[in-house]
């Protein structure tokens, strides 16, 4: 069974790159946000089983979309999707409760290793 | 995973995020620091990390610079201009850097055996030549659509619906396709803050631009077209227009000049406003009468005096610089206009401000025209040529020599009878002309009478040159009587 996935990042380039990376592995792509606000509403729409989430976001940040989503639904499987350099965010998107990381650029072998992980 | 598909919206993303930063960095040029700074560093972020992804490492390490340069930024309340030019240059360079990226060829990644998969379709690409093509057969049928509807009453009631039918869905057709077409005026507002800036800076000049209306749509022919008449009156307005500060404070203005770019919907299509609040446009006695002539010092209207600073004869001419100061190119900025089916008209008040106003339609297929009535049949003549409209007084039009001529606000014009030219051989009974002008050349078309303005969709023949030389194409009325369209250019 395939399965879903909400890809979170304002930039389309990146969000196309990972939508084809995921699609490979046999996801489908059951939503795309620019914001965090718009990460967290469509969250609440289609309960994906995994989302993927840049840490920066115009309006809402990726790390308050994590919290946002988290006190909402604790089971939320989140992997986030920082940059070279963002250490520091990336331990507190953790605590938020995102579940794992990867760092741009993709490497998509990277991304799947890092999506097994955390799907299980 | 064959990264050489990603070429595109790489290109797309990175123009996207340039857009942004150069904004953004304005914004930190006396406006709200914290906001401009936090929205330089994510388009600056996003490029970094788009041009990693490709494998461009030059762009992604420039990128990474001015990302260092700019969170030194953080927390600061402004921002010296020096450090703004710095940061603007630097962005030249990484524009530069990524063109450069573009031509490059695209490192491999990670190889990936396996078919490859379809690429997300949220957008196409399209050629623009395809969609003008796919944009005549639209009017095509649209034109074939009304010969049917005229046998239509003669025929069964069926069949009258089923064509009421099909017409909704050629105009809904219609409709969609000329938004096909369309972008919002944004695109070419985007890039003046960052012209305005550069030569305020290099006259040493204080200039606040404002934009309204850049959500409006247009024809991107269109649009591409306004680009470089509007880039040439913004510069125009901030070298000539606006004073230096210290003019303006011994003039009792704010030392800030204030240009306006402002785009509004109007009858016609639409209407861009350029606007300064410099020292205006004053005619300097003897050097240009003809420009006093129709100026009207009381209201500050002077178009007469614009038709006069833009004939082509007059840019390099030293009346202009003793005019205006600001002749030079004006005529290039008229023609391109006029080309887009548009028109340039000019207001300004010594000491007060100058403001252009241009005017041009939203789709170039798509036309307002003022229709006319010569004999039996109607004509359409497209408002681009069209000066005015006017009713002839007693007495006139006058004989002069061989031909006649009818005087507009004290100026002579040469009358083209058009039951003449078109051999309706009605003539005489003419009560009205519409005044054209092509270039320099105006002529007072006589016609029966003036209906009144419509929009119409012009449909070019396809007939070798010079066949048909008075009409430039033929057209649908809204009441479905066909009509062909005059090319004023042919009878001035």
């Amino acid at each position: 069974m395939q399965r879903t996935v909400l890809i979170c990042d304002d930039a389309q380039f990146m969000r196309t790159m990972l939508s084809e990376i995921l699609k490979q592995a046999n996801f489908r792509i059951v939503g795309e946000a620019q914001t965090g606000v718009e990460a967290v509403t469509k969250y609440r729409q289609t309960k994906p089983q995994l989302v993927m989430m840049d840490i920066v976001m115009p309006d809402m940040g990726g790390i308050d979309a994590v919290r946002a989503i988290v006190a909402e639904f604790p089971e939320a499987r989140i992997l986030m999707c920082s940059a070279m350099g963002q250490q520091e965010l990336v331990v507190e998107a953790i605590k938020a409760g995102a579940r794992d990381f990867i760092v741009k650029p993709f490497q998509p072998a990277r991304v799947l290793e890092a999506v097994q992980r955390v799907c299980g | 995973m064959d990264l050489s598909r990603f070429q595109a919206l790489y290109a797309a993303e990175t123009h996207e995020q340039l857009e942004r930063l150069t904004g953004a960095l304005l914004e930190l040029d006396g406006g709200d620091v914290a906001h401009g700074a936090a929205e330089a560093f994510r388009a600056m972020h996003t490029l970094k990390s788009v041009a990693a992804t490709m494998g461009h490492d030059a762009v992604a390490q420039l990128a990474h610079e001015l990302e260092d340069a700019l969170s030194t930024l953080r927390g600061r309340d402004t921002v010296e201009a020096t450090t703004v030019d710095a940061l603007l240059h630097g962005t030249d360079e990484l524009r530069a850097a990524v063109t450069a990226s573009l031509t490059a060829p695209v490192a491999e990644g990670e190889a990936s055996a396996g078919s490859a998969p379809a690429p997300a379709a949220r957008q196409v690409r399209v050629e623009e030549d395809r969609l003008g093509e796919l944009a005549d057969a639209v009017s095509e049928m649209a034109v074939l659509q009304a010969r049917l509807n005229a046998l239509a009453a003669a025929a069964e009631p069926a069949v009258a619906g089923l064509l009421e039918q099909m017409n909704r869905v050629v105009a809904e057709l219609h409709v969609e396709m000329l938004a096909l077409r369309m972008v919002p005026m944004a695109e070419v507002f985007g890039g003046m803050p960052r012209q305005v800036r550069d030569l305020a800076r290099q006259l040493d000049k204080q200039v606040e631009l404002r934009l309204e209306g850049g959500e409006l749509r247009i024809d991107r022919a269109i649009l591409e077209g306004l680009h470089e008449p509007l880039l040439h009156l913004v510069r125009n307005a901030v070298d000539h227009g606006l004073e230096p500060a210290v003019e303006r404070a011994a003039a009792g203005k704010p030392p800030t000049g204030m240009l306006m770019l402002r785009a509004e919907r109007d009858r016609a299509g639409i209407r861009i406003e350029v606007e300064d609040d410099g020292r205006g446009v004053a005619p300097q006695p003897g050097t240009a009468p003809e420009a006093a002539s129709g100026l009207d010092a009381s209201d500050g209207v002077a178009d007469a005096m614009l038709r006069v600073i833009s004939r082509p004869g007059y840019t390099t001419a030293r009346q202009v610089t003793d005019v205006s100061g600001r002749g030079v190119g004006l005529d290039a900025v008229a023609t391109k206009l006029r080309a887009l089916g548009g028109a340039l008209s000019m207001r300004t008040t010594p000491g007060a401000g100058t403001t252009f106003v241009l005017r041009v339609p939203t789709s170039r297929a798509l036309t307002q025209a003022l229709r006319v009535s010569v004999g039996d049949e109607d004509y359409v003549i497209p408002l681009t040529h069209v000066a005015e409209a006017i009713e002839f007084a007693a007495g006139s039009p006058v004989q002069v020599g061989s031909g006649e001529v009818v005087h507009v606000r004290g100026e002579a014009v040469r009358v083209v009878r058009l039951s003449a030219v078109l051999g309706t051989g009605t003539g005489g009974g003419e009560r009205a002309a519409v005044l054209a002008e092509v270039g320099a050349r105006r002529a007072a078309l006589a016609v029966d009478e003036l209906i009144g303005r419509e929009q119409v969709l012009v449909k070019p023949f396809d007939v070798a040159r010079g066949t048909l030389p008075l009409f430039s194409g033929a057209t649908l009325l809204a009441d479905g009587h066909a009509a062909l369209v005059l090319d004023p250019a042919s009878l001035v």
